[in-house]
């Protein structure tokens, strides 16, 4: 649309080398941490997050249904340039409000009532895609700490190359290049989108392909997710023994 | 004029959310609207360029645009600057803790941002004055003066009308010599944009599948889904923003953004033809401008969307009565022998005509006289009713010369 490049070359490849419809590498791991009751690390490309949860335990003051608290913070030297402020600063504050509303769409929370559930997410480096990255992790780490679910909640974000072409998680210098950002946190299976979110301009026709390319990546990390907490359970499992439970 | 004069936020107890959930069930709402229906949008202009009030049913918000001559920033050196300001100081419920209050601030302000930052609305490198040394920076206050729903729509239309109404002086430099002209001395310049953007909330219930538009904020509390989004007239999407505690589908959203997308068009007429009203008001005198005063009265001469829309679509179809209004406003076109003596009239200024005509007067009169309390505006619309009158009886050519008198007088 405005930017000066275009992201997509003329033989259909981004400017890392990956096709239009294809995420970056993803690598992820549960229970990073023993304090917390749930920690998970996640790298999708040069993104890297942690994510710790606490909880449930007992609420502060005497709130009759279960509260959600989210604390999102960014590393002085995640970024190119260092930042002042890791927490605080409007731009966090908002990616909280975000993440907590996307969060309290996926988790059980009739079944805390009275409870608390504290969820911490620090991204380590910053290569694009920080919100969507950051909720996989706290879905892993929320995972890791037996808290009930309705289902995997997963983010993906995706653009529209100069051609129209619509790409599936765009890196930090598609996100600088002007080029449109749409963030979409999904219930994959269930088809239903929790929170979505969208910066700068383009036109409506191109909104539906747009919204069916991220929904399509959801999908995709929601795999990618799922075989990790397989993994991790078998992990765990062999290394308590699975006959001591028969 | 407040209604919402509760100390406790609406919509946030149980029974009332599930009493507003059962009744958009049904089809229904709760201030008989329907659920592709808004309130009315009004627009009230300040005396200074840049102050616009916004009514939207009882949410109000007044919007203020100033410039100063200062450094730009490190990053870019050849662009100006914009500031978006929201203050939600006077508006808060006793319930209400402080971090809730500042998430509204917080998502208002993003909001903002987004849309006519992100999207690049206003020409930045326009208001550049010297790379380097003197840029222009603009900055937008926004006040929010009463809370009943749907803030993002009533701050972002008061943003954009602010913006469009404002004039910067004018600049001159030379050889590293800076010089800002006063107002008498050049005239103001507009700002200069890309494309407007407008936004459009709808609000989404698990009980039904339409989603609502327009939410009060009783009908805010009690959704599950809150769909903000901003378009601009040429049907491109600025900024997109839906969650809330339950999810949605993407057929909703979809069939949000096509209707919002419409609305943003019409919204925008709505605005341009308010500035253009505004404008013609401006350039017959500034004694005719009312100010943000209008706020608080009734007159006849409020910009309200659906006078403005509904007009036009009169327009289109040419009742006689409306023939009569087009006939008087272009008389000196037609020439007519009936209407010689309305031309007569018409020679004076365009106001008078207006005044002459004994519908307006008696539409005028009765609610002036309603709010004959004793405040200065009342006094201050009595005195001049009194001088209106007194024209009329005047003859035409002596009533050029007892306006001039007028004139000295207010001066004096």
């Amino acid at each position: 649309m405005s930017g000066k490049y275009d992201l997509l070359s003329e033989q259909g490849l981004r400017l890392d080398g990956r096709r239009p419809h294809e995420l970056r590498r993803i690598k992820c791991k549960l229970g990073v941490f023993e304090q917390p009751d749930g920690s998970a690390y996640m790298e999708q490309g040069n993104t890297k997050v942690l994510a710790a949860v606490y909880g449930p335990h007992q609420a502060k003051g005497n709130q009759t249904e279960s509260v959600i608290n989210c604390q999102y913070s960014q590393a002085t030297f995640s970024t190119a340039e260092r930042k002042n402020r890791p927490r605080g600063d409007r731009k966090s504050l908002e990616f909280k409000l975000y993440l907590q509303q996307a969060l309290s769409a996926a988790i059980k929370s009739e079944l805390y009532p009275r409870s608390q559930i504290d969820i911490y997410v620090e991204v380590l480096q910053d290569d694009g895609a920080n919100y969507a990255v950051a909720l996989n992790a706290a879905t892993l780490a929320l995972i890791d700490a037996g808290i009930c679910l309705n289902e995997f909640i997963v983010a993906c974000t995706a653009s529209l190359s100069k051609s129209n072409i619509p790409l599936t998680d765009i890196s930090q210098f598609e996100e600088v290049s002007g080029g449109p950002k749409l963030t979409v946190a999904a219930l994959p299976t269930a088809e239903k989108i929790a929170f979505l979110e969208m910066s700068e301009r383009f036109h409506i026709d191109h909104l539906e392909t747009v919204i069916e390319t991220a929904m399509a990546g959801c999908r995709e990390i929601r795999d990618i997710l799922e075989a990790a907490v397989k993994e991790h359970l078998l992990h765990m499992g062999s290394a308590s023994d699975f006959a001591k439970v028969g | 004029m407040f209604h919402n004069s509760n100390f406790f936020e609406p919509g946030k107890s149980k029974p009332e959310r599930s009493f507003v959930q059962l009744a958009v069930k049904q089809n229904q709402r709760l201030d008989g609207r329907r659920s592709n229906e808004s309130r009315d949008v009004e627009l009230t202009f300040g005396k200074d360029w840049g102050s616009v009030a916004v009514s939207m049913g009882d949410t109000k918000v007044l919007a203020q645009v100033t410039c100063e001559m200062g450094p730009p920033a490190l990053s870019r050196p050849n662009e100006g600057k914009i500031h978006l300001n929201v203050y939600l100081g006077g508006v808060a419920f006793l319930d209400e803790a402080h971090t809730t209050h500042d998430q509204r601030s917080l998502k208002l302000n993003s909001l903002l941002e987004r849309t006519f930052r992100s999207s690049r609305s206003i020409d930045l490198e326009s208001l550049c004055v010297a790379v380097e040394k003197h840029v222009w920076c603009i900055r937008v206050n926004v006040n929010v003066l009463n809370h009943d729903g749907n803030l993002y729509d009533a701050s972002t239309i008061a943003t954009l009308a602010a913006l469009m109404h404002f004039r910067r002086p004018d600049v001159w430099y030379k050889d590293g010599e800076l010089r800002i002209f006063k107002k008498k001395e050049r005239e103001f310049i507009p700002l200069l944009f890309h494309h407007y953007p407008v936004s459009v909330t709808y609000c989404v219930y698990k009980s039904s599948v339409q989603p609502i538009l327009d939410p009060t904020l009783l009908e805010e509390n009690a959704a599950d889904s809150v769909i903000v989004l901003s378009f601009n007239s040429f049907q491109e999407l600025c900024s997109l923003t839906a969650g809330g505690t339950a999810p949605t589908n993407a057929r909703i959203i979809m069939q949000c953004a096509r209707n919002a997308a419409v609305r943003c068009k019409s919204l925008l007429n709505f605005v341009r033809k308010a500035l253009a009203l505004d404008e013609e008001c401006r350039s017959q005198g500034d004694q005719s401008v009312d100010g943000l005063v209008a706020l608080i009265l009734n007159t006849e001469h409020k910009l309200s969307y659906n006078k403005l829309m509904g007009r036009q679509k009169q327009e289109q179809q040419p009742p006689p009565s409306e023939k009569m209004q087009l006939d008087n406003n272009e008389s000196s076109e037609t020439p007519v022998a009936n209407e010689e003596p309305s031309k007569e009239e018409s020679a004076g200024a365009p106001m008078d005509t207006s005044d002459w005509l004994p519908h307006d007067e008696d539409s005028q009169e009765l609610p002036m006289r309603s709010e004959a309390s004793p405040s200065k505006a009342g006094l201050k619309g009595k005195q001049s009713r009194g001088k209106y009158k007194a024209n009329k009886k005047t003859p035409p050519r002596k009533q050029n010369h007892s306006d001039s008198e007028e004139e000295a007088k207010r001066y004096i």
